[in-house]
């Protein structure tokens, strides 16, 4: 027992590496920067703005926000130290915002391998894709939300009712950008008026920035991405007789990919199983009698069906993959894969969707 | 306490006294080690474990015969008492290199992570008190903290849930993906963190069921096989090629995926945690390097012991080109796998010398 108590009390000696001369004393002192913006400005520079949480209630504003242009990460850094009154670390860092032209340009990665290297920030820092400019979207004003860090932070936290969203950390970022079966997608927000809304979701080729999906089409990519929770959607049936609308709370999806393991002619079976319950139905059929029921069902799975197979035309016809459907043929492939052969796959690939779906209840009225 | 008594190590302390000294630094890089084979590299562990478990045989094999020797005394006895002293005087040296090696790596991990931009000689001058501290109960007290550090650092495992969640199992397959030069480079690289087990060696005389060393010893490598099974695993899920081979510690990009509400940066507290075994390696590590002192000069006094800590930490700060000191490190292997089949050369020089032994006595 004793013999325990002086180790310990000498392994806590190794706390005193803690203590520096040089390092601040308290929290005060330290400007931990919770977002970081990237503009674009030309083709070398990028303006870098940080969003810091104040700490005390002594200021109106419950963050500080600099800005400044940079060739590189930490040149800025250093660069706002002088205008900063407080030491900036990145240890603390929530949400990297990147702008469109940004992202289009094919910089990204470099930024985003520059924080990935950094081993004081964390794994889970989200990137987003901010449509106009990241510094106007840092720098607004939210009258009704309680500053921008913690309303971004909030806003970009993977929640059921966000799922559509890929919520991508630098990991997943450096993941997709470095995997050549799958293809990088991001977040894509909006600042409108006084609120910022998640509209989309931006898809990579490679290192740029090449197309923009709305909700809809994200929704459905994270569902072929065997993501397990998924939002309500809303689902117009029949578009060209009696219109039936139903909202589907999605209680849990699941699919299953089979490929044929040839790379020179690939095929490949997709198999979505779905749990939902409705809650709302605007339509002509009598929920209550079964054959309605089952007849709502098949159509809802038709409907599925459809949308997953106009979904992945349009992904060919953009000739960007970010569901990483080659994974299937990586899998039986000897040798190195490549970015090459993902393409020969994908566009040669040809798809069968199937689907079954079951919806478990209808709320508590008839 | 039972310090007079010769045999000392019960069964448990032989299974985790070979356990912790094989999980020293190699675990934090393990998977980038073996990158040259790919995502194939997820089964090759198991298949070091047995090759571990292979190797053990002729030692135990060995040291059943001479129950009361270690290495060192079996060394003189067996190549005559000047060619077996000049090879002992090579064991100590490559020790202090060894543990040099480790403890460097170590610190330069926690220079990088845990404590950035400030000067890493109090945490090792505290670190080399810490070890001495341990040594000094002798290897009874080793194989103690070794079982403390085990049950501290292993539940660490459970964080690896969240890689797993976010990995892809597909990456698992195809199993068979390299080439023979590929897998060779893979298992010299892997087996780095391998050794360790082979210092029973020197503490078998102190073991007190001889008869059942193997067994323990056999537990002790498979604890250890399957623990760096589940990190490569989780780690070929989790991660793309390029980063397999690109990120240095992949246990601390693992440990930064984990997610909980109310703690932050676990990867810091994993690799803080991670002196536990650092310590228990490094400890049984010096006291091997202590008793070859012993053995080189005849007698066992407790300064030689302060004196190995002493060359131990001006080797640590002597500044060698790092060049040089990576071919260093990396030309240790050979030395390992050296002492690893050094008791298959014994057991020859044993079997062709003791009919001359029998008919002199």
């Amino acid at each position: 027992m004793k013999n325990l108590l002086i180790i310990f009390l000498l392994l806590s000696g190794l706390l005193f590496g803690c203590s520096g001369d040089l390092s601040p004393s308290s929290v005060e002192d330290v400007a931990l920067v919770s977002l970081l913006g990237v503009d674009y400005v030309d083709e070398n520079k990028m303006k870098l703005t940080l969003a810091v949480p104040q700490s005390a209630s002594s200021s109106e504003e419950p963050n500080q926000v600099y800005s400044t242009v940079s060739g590189m990460v930490k040149e800025g850094i250093v660069d706002l130290s002088a205008q900063a009154e407080r030491e900036i670390k990145l240890n603390g860092l929530r949400v990297v915002l990147f702008n469109e032209e940004f992202a289009r340009s094919g910089r990204m990665r470099e930024v985003v391998e520059h924080l990935y290297r950094n081993p004081v920030i964390g794994g889970n820092v989200y990137v987003v894709v901010v449509k106009e400019s990241a510094e106007e979207l840092l720098s607004g004003k939210y009258p009704s939300k309680s500053g921008i860090v913690t309303y971004l932070n909030a806003l970009l936290k993977p929640k059921p009712h966000n799922m559509f969203s890929p919520f991508t950390t630098i990991h997943d970022f450096m993941y997709t950008q470095t995997n050549p079966v799958l293809e990088t997608m991001t977040p894509y927000i909006e600042k409108k008026e006084d609120v910022v809304e998640i509209t989309g979701v931006t898809v990579f080729k490679e290192k740029k920035m090449t197309d923009l999906y709305d909700r809809k089409q994200g929704q459905l990519i994270q569902l072929l991405k065997d993501v397990e929770r998924m939002p309500a959607a809303t689902i117009q049936l029949n578009e060209d007789r009696h219109s039936e609308q139903v909202v589907i709370d999605f209680v849990k999806n699941k699919v299953d990919y089979k490929s044929n393991g040839n790379i020179h002619q690939p095929s490949l079976s997709i198999i979505l199983y779905l749990k939902g319950t409705i809650y709302e139905y605007k339509g002509t059929k009598n929920l209550s009698r079964s054959r309605d029921f089952s007849e709502l069902e098949n159509e809802i799975q038709d409907y599925f069906k459809k949308e997953v197979s106009a979904l992945i035309e349009e992904l060919k016809q953009n000739e960007t993959d970010p569901i990483g459907f080659s994974e299937n043929f990586r899998m039986h492939y000897k040798g190195e894969w490549t970015q090459e052969l993902t393409d020969q796959v994908f566009s040669d690939l040809s798809v069968t969707v199937s689907m079954e779906m079951h919806i478990l209840a209808t709320g508590t009225l008839r | 306490m039972d310090n007079n008594k010769r045999k000392k190590l019960n069964g448990y302390h032989v299974v985790f006294l070979v356990q912790n000294t094989m999980v020293g630094l190699g675990l934090l890089s393990l998977p980038n080690k073996l990158n040259s084979m790919g995502y194939s590299q997820w089964w090759l562990p198991l298949l070091l474990g047995v090759i571990a478990n292979l190797t053990l045989i002729p030692m135990i094999w060995l040291f059943l015969r001479y129950p009361t020797e270690n290495l060192y005394t079996l060394n003189e006895k067996l190549l005559g008492k000047w060619f077996g002293k000049f090879v002992n005087l090579f064991l100590v040296l490559y020790l202090i290199i060894f543990i040099s090696s480790i403890v460097e790596g170590y610190l330069d991990l926690i220079l990088i992570v845990a404590l950035p931009d400030r000067p890493i000689t109090g945490p090792l001058i505290v670190f080399f008190l810490v070890l001495l501290y341990i040594v000094h109960g002798g290897i009874k007290s080793i194989a103690r903290f070794s079982i403390m550090s085990f049950f501290l650092t292993i539940w660490m495992l459970i964080f690896l849930y969240w890689p797993i969640i976010e990995g892809d199992p597909r990456h698992l397959l195809p199993v068979s993906n390299f080439t023979l030069k590929e897998w060779l480079q893979a298992s010299r690289n892997g087996y780095f963190s391998m050794v360790g087990y082979d210092l029973i060696m020197i503490y078998f005389p102190y073991i007190i069921h001889q008869k059942r060393a193997f067994l323990h010893g056999s537990i002790g490598i498979w604890i250890t096989s399957i623990v760096y099974f589940t990190v490569t695993v989780v780690s070929v899920m989790y991660f793309s090629p390029w980063q397999m081979e690109e990120v240095v510690y992949p246990i601390l990009k693992l440990y930064k995926a984990v997610e909980l509400s109310f703690f932050e940066r676990i990867d810091v507290m994993g690799i803080s945690l991670w002196v536990f075994l650092l310590l228990s390696t490094a400890s049984a590590y010096l006291w091997v390097g202590k008793k070859g002192l012993d053995s080189l000069r005849n007698n066992n006094k407790t300064y030689h012991l302060y004196l190995l800590a002493i060359l131990i930490f001006v080797f640590i700060n002597i500044p060698f080109p790092k060049d040089l000191q990576d071919i260093l490190y990396d030309q240790i292997f050979y030395l390992k796998l050296a002492i690893i089949l050094w008791p298959n050369v014994l057991i020859l020089v044993h079997l062709i010398r003791p009919k001359k032994g029998r008919t002199v006595t």
